[in-house]
């Protein structure tokens, strides 16, 4: 089964990365960088702060826009994971070793429609 | 540069995907694979439904799991709002109109960030809330519906002729008007509620909610509520018709018209459900 692992690392959990010293936001940038090569991962972004979104509507044939996230910045969206698993058990062993998982943020598992 | 869509469809979209006909959620799938084929698109995925998900969070060396998306579309009034979460915001705006003073707090610090940000020249919120309030309010000009009345007679001469005038009752043309506890109850039940939501709100017995109701029906001469509420409506007694207000009614040009089926919200602590005032 195919797993999206949506990390939501906005407000507390970004406060608390750039609180780091630069040695231990290393030290965190290589746990990431590690879940990437983890066997069964094969996508994984990083996106730019929250603030950088453009969120985009249709209504009555006309395109709206608002910048700023959909969702509030404590939940937004701060990059995923694509992984591979035989289960949900260990889609969220792999999701516990994320780091946003525990300083403040949340993974979201969420399984992917197969085509 | 490297962009990433995250498709928001839940609720709402998803209920209307699920409306249309097997050959139109088709055609919709045809256009997301389409897109998913576009030049330049290197990554799609669709996730299961929201309620599929799990919620992994580690706190002193424990994984803690919950099911369910992290997203709750949870909208409260203690929130700074979200100009991208307007509908969302406006929908509360009603149930909390219709519901307390509290309201009129949070269309202020709606418009106030609306305002902040450039983002309109006018205010649609307190022009959207015109529905709820000639609806459920009718006679009743004190209170949340009195300041909110206040400010949309500010407001909307600035949006055109067309809906001017403002949405009190008119109890012309009964041989025996209304009175203003009936224009009440009236307005509350051309929304739809039964006599105990509308006791509960009232804050008054069961037995006098009907008893209003039956003397509403004889006055309008009509066998049920359904016949009370278009006789009111032919009448003008609710000069903004809750049925005909709506995506197609809404009079303001692009205006951000949106109607949930019902809104979640905190309040005092506890998980609320409550319907969009404007969809029943």
């Amino acid at each position: 089964m195919k797993y999206m692992l949506l990390i939501h690392s906005g407000g507390e959990a970004r406060d608390r990365f750039n609180d780091l010293s630069e040695v231990e936001q290393k030290q965190i940038v290589d746990e990431y960088l590690a879940i990437a090569q983890t066997p069964g991962v094969f996508g994984a972004n990083q996106l730019h702060p929250a603030d950088t979104a453009t969120t985009v509507r249709v209504e009555g044939g006309r395109t709206l826009m608002t910048d700023g996230p959909f969702i509030e910045m404590k939940e937004a969206l701060g990059g995923y994971y694509l992984y591979e698993a035989d289960n949900l058990d260990v889609a969220i062993e792999l999701a516990a070793r994320i780091p946003a998982a525990r300083m403040g943020g949340v993974i979201e598992v969420r399984p992917v429609v197969e085509r | 540069m490297t962009y990433m869509l995250p498709i928001h469809s839940g609720a709402e979209t998803r209920d209307r995907f699920n409306n249309l006909s097997e050959v139109e959620r088709e055609q919709i799938t045809e256009e997301f694979f389409a897109i998913g084929e576009a030049p330049g698109i290197f990554g799609a995925n669709q996730a299961h439904p929201a309620d599929t998900a799990t919620t992994v969070r580690v706190e002193g060396g424990r994984t803690l799991m919950m099911d369910g998306p992290s997203i709750e579309p949870g909208t409260n009034r203690e929130d700074d709002p979200i100009y991208a979460r307007e509908d969302r915001y406006l929908v509360l705006t009603r149930v909390l109109l219709a519901r307390s003073q509290l309201a009129l707090q949070l269309l202020d610090r709606l418009e106030a960030v609306a305002e902040s940000q450039g983002r309109v020249g006018f205010s649609p919120m307190a022009f959207l809330l015109q529905g709820p309030i000639g609806a459920q309010r009718p006679g009743r000009t004190s209170d949340a519906s009195g300041a909110a009345q206040e400010r949309l007679n500010r407001i909307v001469p600035a949006l055109g002729p067309e809906r001017q005038e403002a949405p009190g009752a008119a109890t012309s043309g009964l041989i025996e008007p209304l009175t203003g506890r009936e224009l009440e109850v009236l307005g509350l039940i051309a929304t739809g509620k039964s006599n105990r939501s509308i006791a509960d709100e009232l804050v008054v017995t069961l037995e006098t909610v009907k008893k209003h109701a039956s003397h509403i029906f004889a006055k309008l001469g009509a066998a049920n509520r359904t016949e009370a509420v278009r006789n009111a409506q032919n009448l003008g007694l609710l000069s903004t018709s809750v049925a005909t207000l709506g995506p197609s009614g809404c009079p303001l040009r692009g205006c951000p018209f949106v109607e949930l089926a019902a809104i979640s919200f905190k309040e005092d602590g506890h998980e609320v459900h409550a319907a969009d005032p404007l969809r029943r």
